[in-house]
C-alpha cells in the first residue's frame, strides 16, 4: 500500500481514452488516432504491471483497498493473481488489435465505435481486477453497455435483436448472482457480525456447506450464460454473427472468458463442497458443449457462424477442465481460455478480412483462394491449425492438459471429449479446404486483393503467441499454476480427496 | 432557539411563495419568466438556512412539529428537487402553454406543503401539509393551456386525490376516536399501553388506501399516466419525485409510530408493492409514448420501495436512498423528455427518438444514463438503490420477493432498452423529428440531474454515510418496527 495504484490506473486509462475520443469526435481521424494511442498506452501499462508482478507466488498482489459503501460492507478492493493478469494482458492486446482491424470496416460513427471499444476494455480490466463481489458485479454489468452498443450500432441486419438478446440474457443471469452476493454478505454478517462482500474475507471465512447449494446455482447460471455453457448458449450465435469484426473479436477473445474466469475465481473457491457435488454434472455439460458445438459447426456454411459454434465447442473444453478439478485440468483450462482468445480472436479477424473482400461469408461462394491470396491462406492455415490443437501450437498444450487431467478424474468424459478434438479437425479443415482450396468458383474471386500490411501486423502478434505458447508455455504456466494449484488444493481440503467417492453424478 | 429559527427554511419558502404571488400583480413580474428569479432565490435562501440549522430535540409549534434528521434530509431533497424544477422552468413553460404568474408561487407552496407534512408529528398538521401540497399540484398539473390532456389529467388527479384525502381524513378521525389523540407520540404511547382496537385497524386500512393513492400503488395508480402526460414537463418531474418522496417519508414516520403496531398495515403495503411491481412493469411494457412509459415506470418504482418496507427499521436507510436515487433519475428523465416533446399535445413517440444519438449526442447520453439507472444497471444511482432493496429483502429472508424483483427487472430492462435501441441503434428516418429544445435552463437542469444520478451511483456513501445515518436514527429510534408479512 501507499505505492502507485497500478490497477486503478490500468482500468481507468481506457475510460479516460474513451472520453477523450468522444471529445474529439468532430475529427474522425484524430479520434481514431487518440483511441489507438490510449489502446496501446493501456497495453504498455500492462507490461509495467507485469514487471511489477511477483511471478510464481500465489495469492493476490498489487492490492488496493478503500472504503466505498461502508454502510453496506462494500469496499473498493482490487488485486490480481496470475490468472487475472494473463486475462488482463489478453484484453489489452486484443483491444488495440481489433481497433487496427476496424480501420476500413467501420463506415459510420467511427469515434463512437472506438470510444465504446475503450469503455469495454476498461470494464473488462475492472472485472478481472475486482476482489470485492459488488465491485466485480459493477464492472460485469458496465461491460454490457458498450458491448450491446457495439453489436447494435455497427452489426449486421439483425443487430438490434442480437444486441437486446445479448443484454437481457446476461442481465437476468447476473441479477440472480447479485441476490446471491447480497445473501453471502448477509450470511457472513449473521455468522460473524460483519456484513461484507470482500472476496478475501469470505474465502477466509468459508461458506458453510449447507448454504452453498443455491448460492452455487445462482453464481453458476450467471457465469454459464456468459461462457456460454449449453443450454444457455442461444444468444451467442446471434451476437457473433451480427457483431462487427472488432465486436466478435472482443466477444470471443475476452468476454466469454469472464464466465470461465468467474468459475475459477469465485465459484470454485467460494463453494468447494457444492463444486465437488456438481463436478460430474459440470463435466457432463462441458462434454455436451464440446460435441454439440462441434456438430453444429460441422453443419454451417456461414464462415462466421462456423467459428461461433466452434467457440461453444472450445469453451466446452474449458468447462470440462475446470470441473475435472485437478492441477493439470484446471491449469490447462485456464491456459485454454487464453488460447481460445488468441485463436478464435484471430479467426474472427480473418473472417472479417475475407468478408471485406468478398462481401460474403458463405463458404459455397469461396474456393481456391489459396492461389489468389497465398499469404492470407497461410495465415488462415496457421490459425486453423492452432484452433484444432496441432502440437507445437498453443491449442495443443491447453487441450492436452485438460484431457490428461480429465482422464484421471473421469476417463469416460475424457474419451468422449477426444471425439470433440477429432470433430474440430474435421470442421476446421473442411472450412479451410472449402475457402482456400479446390477450383475457383467465379471470376470475381480472382480479383481478391492480398492481405494488407496493416492486416498482417494485426495477425503477426497473435501468430507469434500461438507458436510461443505451443513451443514454450512455461512463462504462461508460471503465471497460472500457483493460483490454480491453490484452488485445487483448497477444494481437495474441503471435500473428499478423490472424485470417485462423490456419488450422485452421471456415469456415462 | 425559537421555532422561528428552527423552521427558518419553511418560513422562507412560504414567504417566498407569497412574495412571488404579490410580485405577480406588479407590472414587470406578471409573466412566469419574470417571476422565476425570486423563486430561485427563495429556494437558494432556504437551502442556506437549512445548512445553517441543525436537528433539535423535542417538538415545537404547540407540539405539532419536529426538526429531526429525517425532516432535515427530506427538506434538502425537496429543496434540491425544487431548485432543479425551477431551473428547468424556463422557456419550456411558454412552449408548454403555461402563461400565468401563479406558477412559481404554486411550486413554492407545494414545496412548503411537503415540508410541513414531513416536519409534522400531529395528524392534523400532516394533513394540512399534504393538502397545501396537493391543491398546488392539482393546479400546476392543469397549468398547460395549450395541451388538451393537461386539464384532463388534472381533473382525474383532483377527483381521485379528493377521494384519497377523504380516506385519510376519515382515518385520522377514527384514530382520534380510538386513541383520543392526534399526536403521533401520544398515540404510540397509548397503543403501547392498551393495545390496538378494531377501530384502529379500520383507520389503518383507510390510511393505507389514502397513502397508496398518493404514491400510486396498484390498484390506486390510474390517475398517474394521465396526470404525468398532461402536466408541463417540470411539473411532472416535480410530482413524480417530490410528492412520492414525501409520502414515503410520511409512511416511514407513521409506521414507526401510530401505524406500526396496527396489524396488517405493513403487510398490506408490501403486498400492494408486490402487485405494483408486476402490474406497473407489465403496463409500461407496451407503451409507445415515452412519457407514459416513464409514468408506469414510476409506478413500478414505487412498488420496489413499498416491498422494501418488509425490512422494518432495517429498510429505512435503503428506502431513503431509493427515494433520492429515483428523484434524481425521474427529474432527469422527465426534463429531458419535456425538452424533446416541446409543447406537443401528443406524447413523445418512441420512434421519434430514432437516431437521437447522432442529432444530440449529449442529450442521448443523458437519456441513456436515465434508462440505465431506471433499469438498475451500474454505475448509476438506480443500481445502488436496487442493491439496497436486495439487501433488505434478503436480510428479511424474503427470497421470493427478491426473485420477483429480479424477474420484473428483466421485463423492465426490455422496455428501457427499447429507448436505447431507438436512440443509438436504429438509423434515423425523415419523420423522426424529436429535437432537443434550446432551453438553456432546462438543459442545465437535466445535466445537473444526470450528474446527480452518476454521483449517487459512484459514491452512494454520500447518502448511506453519516447524513443518512442521522435520518435513520431519528426515524428508527429505540423501537425497531417489525413488519412481518407472515
Amino acid at each position: 500500500m501507499g505505492s502507485i495504484p497500478f490497477l486503478s490506473l490500468w482500468y481507468l486509462l481506457p475510460f479516460v481514452g474513451g472520453a477523450a475520443t468522444l471529445l474529439v469526435s468532430a475529427l474522425p481521424h484524430v479520434a481514431r488516432r487518440t483511441a489507438l494511442i490510449f489502446g496501446w498506452a493501456t497495453a504498455a501499462l500492462g507490461v509495467v504491471v507485469y514487471a511489477q508482478f511477483p511471478i510464481g507466488q500465489g495469492g493476490f498482489h498489487l492490492a488496493e483497498q478503500a472504503a466505498w459503501i461502508p454502510a453496506w460492507g462494500v469496499s473498493y478492493h482490487l488485486g490480481i493473481d496470475g490468472v487475472s493478469l494473463i486475462l488482463m494482458l489478453l484484453t489489452v492486446l486484443m483491444t488495440p488489435l481489433s481497433m487496427h482491424a476496424s480501420k476500413t470496416q467501420i463506415a459510420k460513427r467511427g469515434p463512437e465505435f472506438y470510444a465504446f471499444l475503450l469503455f469495454l476494455e476498461g470494464a473488462l480490466l475492472g472485472v478481472f481486477a475486482a476482489l470485492d463481489l459488488v465491485v466485480f458485479y459493477v464492472f460485469w454489468e458496465i461491460m454490457l453497455i458498450p458491448m450491446a452498443l457495439l453489436i447494435g450500432i455497427w452489426g449486421g441486419p439483425r443487430r438490434v435483436y442480437a444486441a437486446v438478446k445479448f443484454f437481457l440474457f446476461t442481465m437476468v443471469g447476473s441479477l440472480f448472482m447479485l441476490v446471491a452476493i447480497v445473501s453471502l454478505a448477509i450470511y457472513h454478517g449473521q455468522a460473524t457480525g460483519q456484513f461484507t462482500t470482500d472476496l478475501e474475507v469470505l474465502l477466509a471465512w468459508g461458506v458453510p456447506s449447507q448454504l452453498q447449494g443455491w448460492l452455487f446455482a445462482a453464481f453458476f447460471v450467471a457465469f454459464a450464460i456468459k461462457v456460454p455453457v449449453v443450454p444457455f448458449h442461444t444468444w451467442l450465435p446471434d451476437a457473433h454473427v451480427e457483431a462487427p469484426t472488432a465486436g466478435s473479436v472482443m466477444l470471443a477473445g475476452v468476454l466469454l472468458k469472464m464466465g470461465t474466469y468467474g468459475f475459477v475465481r469465485f465459484l470454485l473457491p467460494l463453494f468447494p463442497q457444492a463444486t465437488l457435488a456438481f463436478a460430474p454434472w459440470g463435466m457432463l455439460l462441458g462434454v455436451i458443449g464440446i460435441i454439440y458445438g462441434a456438430l453444429l459447426a460441422l453443419a454451417q456454411d456461414d464462415l462466421k457462424k462456423l467459428v461461433a459454434y466452434s467457440s461453444i465447442s472450445h469453451l466446452g473444453f474449458v468447462v470440462l477442465g475446470v470441473f475435472a478439478l485437478n492441477e493439470q485440468s484446471v491449469s490447462g483450462a485456464t491456459l485454454q481460455m487464453v488460447n481460445h482468445g488468441i485463436s478464435t480472436g484471430a479467426l474472427f479477424l480473418m473472417v472479417g478480412m475475407l468478408y471485406e473482400r468478398l462481401h460474403t461469408r458463405d463458404l459455397d461462394d469461396m474456393g481456391g483462394l489459396a492461389g489468389v491470396v497465398p499469404v492470407m491462406a497461410f495465415f488462415l492455415l496457421v490459425v486453423t491449425l492452432s484452433s484444432i490443437g496441432l502440437p507445437m501450437l498453443n491449442g495443443f498444450v491447453g487441450e492436452f492438459l485438460i484431457l490428461v487431467g480429465t482422464m484421471k478424474a473421469a476417463p469416460a468424459f475424457a474419451i468422449t471429449a477426444t471425439l470433440g478434438v477429432v470433430l474440430s479437425a474435421v470442421y476446421m479443415l473442411r472450412m479451410y479446404q472449402r475457402a482456400m482450396q479446390g477450383p475457383i468458383r467465379n471470376d470475381a474471386l480472382r480479383e481478391t486483393p492480398e492481405i494488407l500490411r496493416r492486416e498482417g501486423w494485426v495477425l503477426i502478434p497473435l501468430v507469434a503467441l500461438m507458436v510461443w505458447i505451443g513451443v514454450y508455455p512455461t512463462p504462461f504456466m508460471n503465471l497460472i499454476e500457483p493460483t490454480t494449484d491453490g484452488i485445487v488444493a483448497s477444494i481437495a481440503e474441503a471435500g473428499p480427496t478423490s472424485l470417485a467417492s462423490v456419488s450422485g453424478g452421471p456415469r456415462p | 432557539m425559537t421555532s422561528l429559527g428552527i423552521f427558518a427554511p419553511l418560513w422562507i419558502v412560504v414567504g417566498g411563495s407569497l412574495l412571488c404571488l404579490i410580485l405577480g400583480t406588479v407590472p414587470g413580474f406578471s409573466k412566469p419568466s419574470e417571476n422565476r428569479l425570486p423563486a430561485a432565490l427563495t429556494v437558494l435562501a432556504a437551502i442556506i438556512a437549512l445548512a445553517l440549522g441543525e436537528t433539535v430535540e423535542g417538538s415545537f409549534l404547540g407540539g405539532t412539529s419536529v426538526n429531526d434528521g429525517l425532516a432535515r434530509i427530506m427538506d434538502l431533497l425537496y429543496l434540491g428537487i425544487g431548485a432543479v424544477v425551477i431551473l428547468a422552468s424556463d422557456r419550456q413553460l411558454e412552449q408548454e402553454g403555461v402563461r400565468e404568474y401563479e406558477y412559481f408561487p404554486l411550486v413554492l407552496a407545494a414545496i412548503f406543503g411537503l415540508m410541513v407534512m414531513t416536519h409534522g408529528i400531529d395528524l392534523i398538521t400532516i394533513l394540512i401539509g399534504l393538502e397545501i401540497h396537493s391543491l398546488s399540484v392539482y393546479v400546476l398539473t392543469a397549468s398547460s393551456r395549450s395541451r388538451l390532456g393537461s386539464g384532463e389529467g388534472a381533473l382525474k388527479y383532483f377527483l381521485l386525490g379528493a377521494f384519497a384525502s377523504a380516506f385519510l381524513i376519515y382515518g385520522v378521525a377514527l384514530t382520534y376516536v380510538a386513541t383520543g389523540s392526534l399526536h403521533l407520540t401520544a398515540i404510540q404511547t397509548q397503543l403501547a399501553a392498551q393495545g390496538v382496537s378494531p377501530l384502529l385497524a379500520v383507520a389503518g386500512a383507510l390510511f393505507v388506501i389514502g397513502l397508496a393513492f398518493k404514491v400510486s400503488l396498484v390498484p390506486f395508480h390510474w390517475w398517474t399516466p394521465d396526470a404525468y402526460q398532461g402536466a408541463p414537463a417540470p411539473v411532472t418531474a416535480f410530482m413524480s419525485t417530490a410528492t412520492k418522496a414525501a409520502t414515503f417519508a410520511l409512511l416511514l414516520r407513521l409506521l414507526a409510530t401510530s401505524l406500526g403496531p396496527v396489524p396488517g398495515v405493513a403487510a398490506a403495503l408490501v403486498l400492494l408493492g408486490g402487485l405494483t411491481i408486476i402490474v406497473g412493469n407489465l403496463l409500461a411494457l407496451p407503451q409507445l409514448g415515452i412519457k407514459r412509459m416513464l409514468a408506469y415506470s414510476s409506478v413500478a418504482h414505487a412498488g420496489y420501495i413499498a416491498v422494501a418496507l418488509v425490512g422494518g427499521a432495517e429498510a429505512v436507510q435503503p428506502i431513503l436512498f431509493y427515494i433520492a436515487a429515483y428523484a434524481a433519475t425521474g427529474l432527469a428523465g422527465f426534463v429531458l423528455v419535456g425538452l424533446l416533446q416541446g409543447g406537443s399535445d401528443e406524447d413523445l413517440g418512441r420512434e421519434q427518438l430514432r437516431g437521437l444519438a447522432q442529432r444530440h449526442p449529449a442529450g442521448a447520453a443523458g437519456l441513456l444514463i436515465v434508462m440505465l439507472s431506471l433499469a438498475g444497471i451500474p454505475p448509476t444511482a438506480g443500481f445502488a438503490a436496487k442493491l439496497g432493496v436486495f439487501r433488505v429483502l434478503v436480510g428479511a429472508d424474503e427470497i421470493a420477493l427478491a426473485v420477483l424483483v429480479v424477474l420484473t427487472s428483466a421485463i423492465a430492462a426490455y422496455y428501457y432498452l427499447g429507448v436505447i435501441v431507438q436512440m443509438y441503434m436504429v438509423d434515423p428516418v425523415e419523420e423522426s423529428t424529436a429535437r432537443l429544445a434550446r432551453n438553456p435552463g432546462s438543459r442545465m437542469a437535466a445535466a445537473v440531474a444526470v450528474l446527480a444520478v452518476l454521483a449517487l451511483g459512484l459514491w452512494p456513501s454520500v447518502l448511506t454515510g453519516p447524513a443518512g445515518e442521522g435520518a435513520v436514527q431519528a426515524q428508527g429510534g429505540a423501537e425497531a418496527v417489525e413488519l412481518s408479512v407472515k
